[in-house]
């Protein structure tokens, strides 16, 4: 069979004619899917803002006007935070061996239990001991500790880090802040940090974990510790577990606490990072 | 010879062939008609691209402005929560009036400080707080039960204007010290004098009390409802909104008495309801006692008027 130039231009031509029909066709059916898919996203959200129902839909939209200014309130009130905290955070030096300490005010901004943040002016002429222990406590009671009660901490606990740990405190001003966060996954995290550096991380582990119960020293305004009066306990945190028993039935609970003393316990470091 | 087409039937038989003009015929015809049929499929689907192209375009832009209004339904639903929770955190974080702020959005905000104090910002608007208490015997088993006094030996009621755009702080006080129940109301607006006041209540010996405070963020005059039976009694009558309520439980004489004290804040203008509840009410097809939407996100509840055809239905 021969095939001459003219046949071979003409068959090549047809093709070229086909393969570009089959390739319109392809992008047809592309295109024709892509509409499909558009067309379900679209039902999808017309479906979630009603458009079904007229009035439905308008009070839909309403919600929008509802909803919307809370935003501007909360900026509002963010920003007017900074005016608390700068107003409330004031301590001031009151001697060489006078620790003064300050609760200061903290605004919950993220769905997290909020940080509790303590600012202490450290006396040049006194040792204060920063320490931090675990220990039990009476399921669902929270109560303050005495400072130097420190023959019940334990170094094994279902926290990965128990300690008891101390450090001594640098004279000057220092801001201590203590955050256990929401337990997610049988672990409850735990963080505290003097500034910003931080001190000690640690999780609690156990598939029962669901919350914390915090109690600590009042300070809304300076509270002022000479020579003569015991340095305080700060806060005990009580590990919240699921129990099975009766409510009745007296039964022992994980807990923290961070406590301020005169003397050092002969205790490890904090562990940092 | 007989010669046929392409047959020597003399000789050894041939290949039928035909003359070459016929068979270029065929061929063109043949490739004309192929050509033409696959330009007729191109343009077809060109065309038809076209036109899926201006249709995919249409809906691309109509799904836009779908997903932009649920991108933005969606962002105001998540951060409500979180929006309210903070402005009450923040209040609670006061510790005087000259802490509140002025707030924007149109709505009454109050959360509860210690037992018997709230604070609380009204924003534009004029709004009275009213102040109820009544008071009078009860028994040991009803004075920690609902509030309820079964026949009231007293009842008193004040009404304080309030500034519109200001910050509020109000204090109910009873103690042991066989001192009379008083109320104390201060503002951080300049021209507000203070307020004090004292329950025309002789020899009430102080025991115990109960708080129930509202913390809350609302419109002024807003109902929490959406069922038509509260919206049917919200058209009735303007409740304000109830900010908190305490129960003080003690004795006069030899004699048990309980004092319950109600306030609420009551302002100028008609009964409303969020348009979230608003939302709740039209799918439950209670939305004949709502006027039509006139803005700020929120839905007016039509006065009953008597002789009102809807009303009667439901009553």
């Amino acid at each position: 069979m021969k095939f001459s130039l003219r046949t071979l231009f003409a068959f090549t031509f047809l093709v070229a004619l086909a393969l570009l029909a089959w390739r319109m066709f392809q992008d047809s059916r592309r295109d024709e899917s892509r509409l499909q898919l558009l067309n379900a996203e679209i039902k999808s959200l017309e479906a979630r803002v009603r458009l079904d129902d007229p009035a439905i839909h308008r009070v839909i939209l309403s919600k929008v006007d509802e909803l919307e200014p809370l935003h501007a309130m909360r900026e509002r009130a963010v920003t007017h935070f900074d005016v608390l905290q700068e107003k409330y955070s004031g301590v001031e030096e009151r001697g060489s061996d006078v620790l003064s300490i300050r609760g200061l005010p903290a605004l919950r901004r993220h769905d997290e239990p909020v940080r509790v943040l303590f600012r202490m002016i450290v006396p040049r002429q006194r040792s204060v001991w920063l320490k931090f222990g675990v220990h039990q406590v009476e399921r669902n009671v929270n109560s303050s500790r005495g400072s130097d009660q420190e023959d019940d901490l334990l170094s094994e606990s279902p926290f990965d880090v128990s300690g008891p740990f101390e450090m001594q405190l640098q004279p000057g001003d220092q801001t201590l802040s203590v955050f256990a966060g929401e337990a997610k996954d049988g672990s409850l995290p735990v963080e505290i940090a003097l500034n910003d550096k931080l001190l000690f991380r640690s999780c609690f582990e156990s598939p029962d974990v669901t919350g914390t119960g915090l109690i600590h020293i009042s300070a809304p305004s300076q509270i002022d510790f000479d020579s003569r009066r015991d340095l305080p306990w700060l806060l005990s945190t009580n590990i919240n577990v699921e129990s099975e028993g009766p409510d009745t039935e007296r039964e022992l609970a994980y807990a923290f606490s961070i406590w301020l003393s005169d003397h050092s316990s002969d205790f490890k470091g904090f562990p940092g990072k | 010879m007989m010669i046929h087409e392409g047959i020597d039937i003399d000789n050894e038989p041939v290949e039928p062939t035909r003359p070459n003009g016929l068979r270029r015929i065929i061929g063109i015809s043949l490739f004309l008609g192929l050509a033409m049929s696959l330009l007729i499929t191109v343009g077809y689907f060109a065309a038809h691209r076209r036109t899926l192209q201006r249709e995919i375009s249409g809906r691309i832009e109509e799904r836009d402005q779908l997903q932009a209004i649920t991108d933005r339904l969606s962002a105001a639903e998540s951060q409500a929560e979180s929006d309210k929770r903070i402005v009450l955190n923040l209040l609670g974080l006061c510790r005087s009036v000259e802490d509140i702020p002025d707030l924007p959005g149109g709505r009454i905000v109050a959360a509860r400080k210690e037992a018997g104090t709230i604070c609380m910002y009204v924003p534009d608007g004029r709004h009275t707080l009213e102040i109820q208490s009544e008071w009078g015997p009860a028994s040991r088993k009803q004075k920690f039960a609902s509030g309820e006094i079964p026949g009231a030996a007293g009842v008193k009621t004040w009404h304080v204007p309030l500034l519109p755009c200001s910050g509020y702080w109000l204090t109910l006080r009873a103690d042991r010290s066989e001192e009379p129940i008083q109320w104390e109301l201060t503002s951080n607006h300049s021209s507000f004098e203070r307020k004090q006041e004292t329950l025309p209540l002789e020899g009430f010996q102080y025991r115990g009390s109960s708080y129930s405070v509202d913390s809350t963020v609302q419109f002024p005059n807003q109902v929490k409802a959406f069922l038509a039976k509260d919206l049917e009694q919200a058209s009735r009558t303007l409740e304000g909104v109830r900010l908190m309520s305490t129960t003080f439980n003690g004795s006069v004489g030899d004699e048990n008495y309980a004092v319950k004290t109600t306030v609420r804040l009551r302002s100028e203008g008609p009964a409303c309801i969020s348009a979230s509840d608003a939302l709740r009410a039209f799918i439950l097809k209670s939305d004949e006692y709502l006027l039509p939407y006139e803005g700020d996100g929120k839905y007016v509840i039509r006065r009953a008027q008597p002789g009102d055809d809807v009303m009667k239905q439901v009553d």
